[in-house]
């Protein structure tokens, strides 16, 4: 697996579908998840990642749900083994802000994260 | 690629990640989640295990001996320690910080209070056990016997942030066994530890 997919296989863990920000389909239906990808190198340096969570809805309650699931798998450190080696993604400041999505029944949570590539 | 910029994979299994935590107690051979009554405090800025050997040079003194010959050096002794800031406040990480102190509950009369006390006692010192994670999910565990807490309590206040406790514990040699050196550091798998089996 390479860093792509594990960045991949785990943002599309939290039950619904994850797609790289820019990559996401024309049709997709809510709720999503988009990420960012960046990667880095073994210097040590932990690089600022993103992702945002869309729910169509009226409420912040599933938003926030998922946001919670996030919150609770990134605890003490989520490690993805990749063929490179580990990526480790850690909670960012802040964690989550809520983000205006121009349309008042589309909510929408904009989640920092920060990530160790400890890769070869 | 040059010939000395290789990184390869298994040593990238062997890289520490996140702080880790200051337990009470700790079993390497069956390893577990700490319980919060066995979690000494929530720490910030990490914490750091010392374990440095204090050497004498006992061809120092002698003429026409260099300094730093090896047959000539002896160790007399071992400073162990952990460091690291608590960010508890409560009677325990009080009673840690001082080292020596008694802890008293509330009373009808009196609110709970930790007093320092003039003498050390021997039930002042405990074994802490300074638990982490490599990127691989090994457990580094180091333990350090008899520790007492001896930088004392630093307490510190900010504006607008956390108040911090930064403590020093120092392990020490018990004179009953003086040969074991206070502090042992592990390497172990989180689903325990199997016993290398032996040829008979």
């Amino acid at each position: 697996m390479n860093k792509y997919q594990a960045l991949y296989e785990f943002y599309s863990s939290f039950d619904i579908p994850a797609y790289e920000e820019n990559s996401v389909p024309e049709k997709a239906e809510l709720p999503y998840l988009t990420y960012e990808i960046m990667t880095a190198d073994l210097d040590m340096e932990n690089v600022a990642l993103s992702c945002q969570i869309y729910f169509k809805s009226n409420s912040l309650m599933k938003v926030n749900a998922i946001t919670e699931k996030l919150y609770n798998a990134l605890e003490g450190g989520k490690k993805l083994k990749c063929d490179a080696g580990y990526i480790v993604l850690y909670r960012g400041r802040p964690f989550a802000q809520n983000r205006p999505s121009g349309d008042k029944t589309v909510k929408a949570k904009y989640i920092n994260i920060s990530a160790d590539f400890i890769v070869k | 690629m040059g010939l000395f910029n290789v990184v390869t994979s298994d040593e990238l299994n062997n890289i520490q990640v996140n702080a880790g935590m200051l337990l009470k107690t700790f079993d390497p051979t069956s390893p577990a989640a700490p319980t919060a009554a066995n979690i000494i405090s929530a720490t910030t800025g990490g914490i750091t295990a010392s374990c440095v050997p204090q050497f004498e040079d006992f061809g120092q003194d002698i003429d026409n001996c260099p300094n730093n010959t090896k047959e000539m050096k002896k160790i007399v002794g071992w400073d162990c320690t952990f460091a690291t800031t608590l960010l508890d406040m409560n009677e325990d990480s009080f009673k840690l910080a001082l080292g020596s102190a008694t802890k008293y509950s509330e009373t009808t009369s009196r609110p709970a209070s930790v007093e320092p006390r003039a003498q050390v006692a021997q039930q002042d010192f405990a074994d802490l056990w300074f638990v982490s994670e490599r990127v691989d999910d090994k457990i580094i565990a180091i333990q350090l016997k008899n520790a007492l807490s001896t930088g004392g309590l630093v307490y510190k206040t900010q504006k607008n942030g956390k108040g911090q406790l930064t403590v020093t514990f120092t392990g020490h040699i018990a004179i009953s066994n003086p040969e074991v050196i206070p502090m042992v550091f592990y390497l172990c798998d989180e689903d325990g530890y199997t016993p290398a089996q032996t040829n008979t």
